[in-house]
């Protein structure tokens, strides 16, 4: 009986708004049972007592004395609660009253034990924000590709050094050994070389310290990357006297030029 | 002998009380006594619904939208829920007797042949 979902043998074309229909109404009095709960609730209990009295009346035609035909009313209906408890889960929107319940029930707890509550709160942001914190970095070491042309045949090649008792990647080779290298080596497409340091950016009466690398002409073909505006450095910028250049980073055009693109050729 | 037919003891008892409730409802809106009565002298007193369980069912039924409610008068002038069935009830009540009728036609060859 219960395998039959639904049956409207004629019309196929009127079936779909059939059904839409009554889930429709089934949704609209469910709602109003919900919203109207306490007046759903009275019309269950006269509902019952209708039930009950006109058992009783019928328990006096068949020739009981009015309190025994009561009385047999009642024991022939079974059990009282556990109807009014099966009726209003009949309702189908039970679990949403629960919810609320627990919900009240939970703020009240809080409210009470308010030490525990600012722990827990504390525990949970806690919790939370190094949750995401560590995410961005794995995100952005990890998950992100580089945002550099062909990221996947990009190496970093460093020289380790036994003697220091440091992590081997904080040694690249020297200059020397660079060029060397570059000269010699047929395994890579380009090479570039970068010293990470620190620069004072001084003018219009401010000075800040800036994070820089000093970097080869190689630098932004090796990294398959153009500068938005201007140029990258060409071969001429490798030159004695010609060396004093700089790419910046969108930040800093931001925070120190303001934006403007005229900036890029003042001194 | 007579049979209690509750809610709660099979899914299958469950099915049986909301075909009779849909049956019995098809010939005109009726309130649950007079259904749980209607019910007992169709079936020759052998069925009794059991009035904790037809409550239920009939909440089930009208908030599954296969029967409606109204308040009304009732034989004895008082104010009455009488439930009357929808369309899609109508169309329910059809499906689930065919599938009745399957069902215990196979039960009945099963019990004949074994």
């Amino acid at each position: 009986m219960g395998s039959a979902v639904s049956g409207r043998p004629s019309r196929p074309e009127n079936r779909l708004n059939g059904v839409n229909m009554r889930l429709f109404q089934s949704l609209r009095r469910r709602l109003r049972s919900f919203l109207k709960k306490d007046s759903s609730n009275a019309q269950l209990s006269e509902e019952l007592q209708f039930h009950l009295e006109r058992q009783t009346e019928e328990n006096i035609v068949h020739g009981m004395p009015p309190e025994e035909a009561r009385w047999a009313a009642r024991a022939s209906f079974g059990n009282l609660p556990t109807a009014i408890e099966e009726c209003y889960e009949a309702r189908g929107v039970a679990w949403l009253d629960d919810l609320a319940q627990d919900v009240r029930y939970g703020l009240r707890t809080m409210v009470k034990n308010r030490s525990f509550t600012v722990v827990t709160i504390l525990t949970l942001a806690l919790g939370i924000g190094a949750c995401t914190a560590i995410f961005s970095l794995v995100n952005a070491v990890l998950i992100q590709s580089l945002p550099y042309g062909e990221p996947d045949r990009l190496v970093y090649a460093f020289t380790p050094n036994p003697l220091w008792n440091l992590p081997a990647e904080i040694f690249g080779p020297s200059n020397a050994d660079f060029f060397d290298l570059k000269k010699q080596s047929k395994s890579f497409s380009a090479t570039t070389l970068f010293a990470q340091t620190t620069y004072n950016l001084a003018g219009n009466g401010r000075a800040e310290r800036v994070g820089a690398a000093k970097v080869d002409a190689d630098f932004f073909g090796t990294l398959e990357v153009a500068p938005e505006l201007g140029h990258g450095f060409d071969d001429r910028d490798e030159q004695l006297g010609n060396d004093h250049v700089a790419v910046i980073s969108h930040a800093l055009w931001l925070t120190c030029w303001v934006g403007v693109p005229m900036c890029l050729v003042a001194r | 002998m007579r049979l209690s037919l509750t809610t709660k003891s099979t899914e299958l008892l469950q099915g049986t009380v909301d075909l009779l409730i849909l049956k019995v409802l098809s010939l005109e809106p009726m309130h649950g006594w007079a259904i749980a009565q209607r019910i007992n002298q169709l079936s020759k007193e052998v069925l009794r619904v059991n009035q904790s369980a037809l409550y239920p069912a009939l909440h089930r039924l009208e908030h599954q939208a296969w029967i409606e409610a109204e308040w009304g008068e009732s034989e004895n002038n008082r104010r009455a829920k009488y439930y009357s069935l929808t369309k899609a009830g109508r169309a329910r009540l059809e499906a689930e007797e065919k599938s009745w009728d399957r069902l215990s036609a196979a039960v009945r060859v099963v019990l004949k042949t074994v």
